[in-house]
């Protein structure tokens, strides 16, 4: 309580005194008045920002990925970034996925949906079963990764994808082809040890 | 709950103690004879178990009950809790750091050649093993050898066996020889190489097979009829009845996303013990039979429920003449008394399907012969007069006088119900003709054409209300899903047309229904209570020794009441519990998105 009276104290302080420092402050001087110097400042800027290249992004029509990861104001894609899953595929092309549901147990936001079955014969003993029906709603998702953490196959992944807009929310419930072929830089069988 | 409470301890009648021990220092009643385990159960003392069941011998050979007890010999000997009786003044340590050790040790030696197959097993989540390993056991193997393979194959039609989880328990071979008393199961081997298979030549297809993937406390005897369908932490159980025989077991219809995924039994010493049988298992499927009449139709053409029913209610207002009501021994009581009241002074003719097989196990449980879950019901509501063929003898007379304006069919029998074929073309003399129905098959079809409107009867596993088992025992059977899309269930709409009829005011519910019924029939129903009779039913008015008499009575002999509910299966969340969990949000979200799902 005291520290909060305090500062309370200083900050009346301080404005008293940048009041009394008004006889010396810009705006002052013949050159200021003019505005010349002041107007030329501004082209300077204005002319020195036109040559830049451009940080606006054509989004949607243009990706964020198209910018140069040198780019700092946007688009620099950070390989952590949590963005969108993909099921991954085994050596094989069988998806990972044995529709365990543990990830659909873990999702907090109620986003996954799956009904398991049993694999396809011709898939061998070691694949028991295997997803017939996996959806999941990319609007409800937060990006937490839990899924990814509840995982036992490495199964589920989120990648650094971005979503792109849609013009219906029907369009952002991903089944399980769409899942199985979104970005396919991180499709890859064994997740590479960093 | 209250009444089950009144019979004792756990629900074991007559329990009187003749002495006390301890277990961890509290203070436990006990009988002579009890084991530890037993007593320990009574009291609500849990002490984990796999290989004992209250249903089977003893076999003590899964160790992971091991306690550390006084006045054992020989002394600070650990002692098997399932085996060992308890004396007076016994003091037995099942919490502490000594019987931790125990069972980390017991845990280890189960899991050496244990798969880790939890994600594919169908097991898990209902699963002994996981539960104790989770409980009791450690983090980390330090088993590094190979482990033993054991095969995987259907031991019968509806039981299929994954040899690697096996931990060898005997609960199933113990099943099939005791209860059973078919025998088809041994072990085979020795060690670890030791697994359960049938005898050469024989299946597992006695007509309680399903039993064993129940008390299979692992993965390794699985239901085939539910293999991969589900995760059981999303199973949500509503505690109803049976409707595949006149036994009426103790059932839990469990079901995720409105649909039942598997009907698995509950505990009714009274009634199924802990069992049920293989084709009341396979019930719910009746549900989802390609024959369901899943629409309403008028004069043939398929129309909204809710347009199907203003009709029905026009031709009952508008009625003249005699009414006839023909039912079938699948109507609940409630159904039954209203549909009684419906047809008036008409003739009601009931229907029963054929008799089946019957089969008694060695602790006597009873498939009763009799495949309708209400004949009883029937008899005590309609009079013998209605049943069988007198009744139909009778619907007969009346719509050959040609006097009859209506005719209600209500036949919620899966299959169609057997009516006579003279019954079936007299019913064309009736002027008008309302048909509920289940199932439409070569049996019913006559019954249906040219009706003026027929409206989805709901199946067993979609109704409120009550059933007469063989034994004289009123049981709930409760809603698990909803009606086929639209429709409303049969008793709401016999409640409206009675209303439509100006028989009532308003239309009730199932337990208002069933208290006029009590009130109506003190004979037959008196001082039953719908909201008293609970998980487990209760006995009505007559079900003495003759009722009794019909099937096998079903000796309680030592039922300790909690102690297969006392464990991990039933402890699972949503397993037996009608509002732990919640269904998924998810599905609706798509509803909303105007979609089915799957057709993305
Ligand atoms: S990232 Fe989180 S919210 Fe999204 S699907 Fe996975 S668990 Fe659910
Ligand atoms: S993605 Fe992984 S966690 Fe989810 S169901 Fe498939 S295997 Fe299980
Ligand atoms: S039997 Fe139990 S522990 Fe073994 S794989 Fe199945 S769920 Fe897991
Ligand atoms: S199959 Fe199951 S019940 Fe039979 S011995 Fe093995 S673990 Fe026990
Ligand atoms: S040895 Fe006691 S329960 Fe198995």
């Amino acid at each position: 309580m005291g520290n909060v009276h305090d500062h309370a104290h200083d900050h009346g302080h301080d404005h008293g005194h940048g009041a009394e420092e008004e006889e010396g402050a810009p705006g002052t001087t013949l050159a200021d008045r003019t505005y010349i110097p002041a107007v030329m400042r501004g082209i300077k800027l204005t002319l020195a920002r036109f040559l830049q290249p451009k940080a606006t992004v054509q989004y949607p029509e243009e990706s964020v990925y198209d910018r140069g990861s040198d780019d700092r104001a946007i688009g620099t894609q950070n390989p952590r970034l949590r963005g969108e899953h993909i099921l991954v595929k085994d050596e094989q092309g069988r998806e990972k996925c044995v529709a365990c549901l543990l990830c659909m147990a873990a999702c907090p936001a109620l986003c996954i949906y799956i009904e398991p079955e049993a694999a396809p014969a011709d898939w061998g003993p070691d694949r028991e079963r295997r997803p017939k029906v996996f959806e999941l709603d990319m609007l409800r998702c937060i990006y937490c990764g839990y899924c990814e953490e509840a995982c036992p196959c490495d199964a589920i992944r989120l990648t650094p994808k971005l979503y792109q807009p849609t013009t219906s929310r029907l369009e952002r419930v991903y089944d399980k082809q769409r899942l199985l072929e979104n970005n396919q830089d991180a499709q890859v069988p064994q997740r590479p040890r960093k | 709950m209250t009444a089950d409470a009144a019979a004792g301890p756990g629900g074991e009648p007559g329990f009187t103690p003749d002495f006390t021990f301890s277990i961890d220092g509290v203070t436990v009643p006990a009988k002579k004879g009890d084991t530890i385990l037993k007593a320990g159960l009574r009291a609500g003392k849990f002490i984990p178990h796999y290989c004992w069941h209250p249903g089977l011998s003893i076999a003590g050979n899964c160790r992971i009950c091991l306690v550390h007890a006084t006045k054992t010999m020989p002394p600070g000997k650990p002692v098997i809790a399932c085996a060992t009786e308890v004396v007076e003044g016994m003091e037995v340590e099942s919490d502490g750091p000594r019987t931790k050790e125990l069972r980390e040790g017991v845990m280890e030696f189960l899991l050496i050649n244990h798969p880790l197959d939890c994600p594919v097993c169908d097991q898990a989540g209902e699963c002994d093993l996981q539960q104790y390993s989770f409980d009791h056991g450690r983090e980390t193997s330090r088993f590094e050898e190979e482990k033993t393979q054991r095969p995987r194959k259907d031991l019968g039609p509806l039981i299929r066996f994954v040899g690697n989880r096996c931990i060898v328990c005997t609960r199933c071979v113990r099943f099939c020889e005791e209860v059973a008393g078919t025998g088809e199961l041994s072990v085979v081997n020795r060690g670890d190489a030791s697994w359960i298979d049938t005898f050469p030549g024989v299946e597992l297809d006695n007509p309680m097979s399903g039993c064993v993937a129940d008390i299979c406390p692992v993965g390794a005897l699985l239901d085939k009829d539910s293999m991969h369908s589900t995760r059981v932490w999303l199973l949500r159980g509503t505690k109803s009845v049976c409707a595949g025989c006149a036994t009426g077991c103790n059932v839990n219809v469990e079901t995720f996303d409105e649909k039942v995924k598997r009907i698995t039994p509950r505990e009714n010493q009274a009634v199924n013990r802990w069992w049920m049988c293989d084709a009341g298992r396979l019930t719910w499927r009746e549900a989802t039979a390609p024959a369901r009449v899943g629409a309403a139709r008028i004069a043939g053409q398929e129309v909204p429920f809710a347009r199907a029913l203003e009709r029905a209610l026009e031709l009952v207002r508008d009625a003249s003449g005699g009414v006839v009501g023909l039912t079938t021994g699948f109507a609940s009581n409630e159904e039954l008394f209203t549909f009684q009241g419906l047809v008036g002074r008409g003739a009601i003719a009931a229907a029963f399907a054929p008799d089946g097989a019957t089969f008694t196990s060695r602790d006597g449980f009873a498939i009763a012969a009799d495949k309708n879950p209400n004949r009883e019901g029937a008899r005590r509501i309609l009079g013998e007069g209605a049943l069988g063929a007198a009744g139909q003898d009778a619907a007969i007379a009346a719509l050959e006088e040609g006097k009859v304006g209506l005719a209600i069919v209500h036949d919620a029998a899966p299959g169609g119900a057997p009516w006579s074929p003279r019954l079936l073309a007299a019913l064309g003399k009736a002027k008008a003709r309302i048909v509920l129905a289940l199932h439409e098959t070569p049996a019913n079809a006559d019954a249906l054409r040219g009706a003026a409107v027929v409206l989805p009867a709901a199946h067993a596993t979609e109704k409120d209300g009550t059933f007469v088992n063989a034994m004289g025992r009123v049981q709930r059977v409760r809603p698990a899903v909803p009606p086929p899309a639209g429709a409303r269930s049969d008793l709401d709409v016999l409640e409206e047309l009675a209303r439509a009829a100006a028989l009532q005011p308003r239309v009730l519910s199932a337990a208002g229904v069933f208290r006029r019924l009590a009130q109506a029939l003190p004979a037959q129903f008196g001082g039953l209570d719908y909201n008293a009779l609970g998980e487990l039913g209760r006995p009505a008015p007559g079900a003495g020794e003759a009722l009794l008499g019909r099937g096998r009575p079903l000796p309680i002999v030592d039922g300790v009441r909690s102690g297969y509910e006392a464990g991990p299966v039933s402890r699972a969340p949503g397993r037996a519990d009608d509002e732990q969990v919640r269904p998924s949000v998810h599905h609706e979200s798509l509803v909303g998105y105007g979609t089915r799902r799957g057709d993305l």
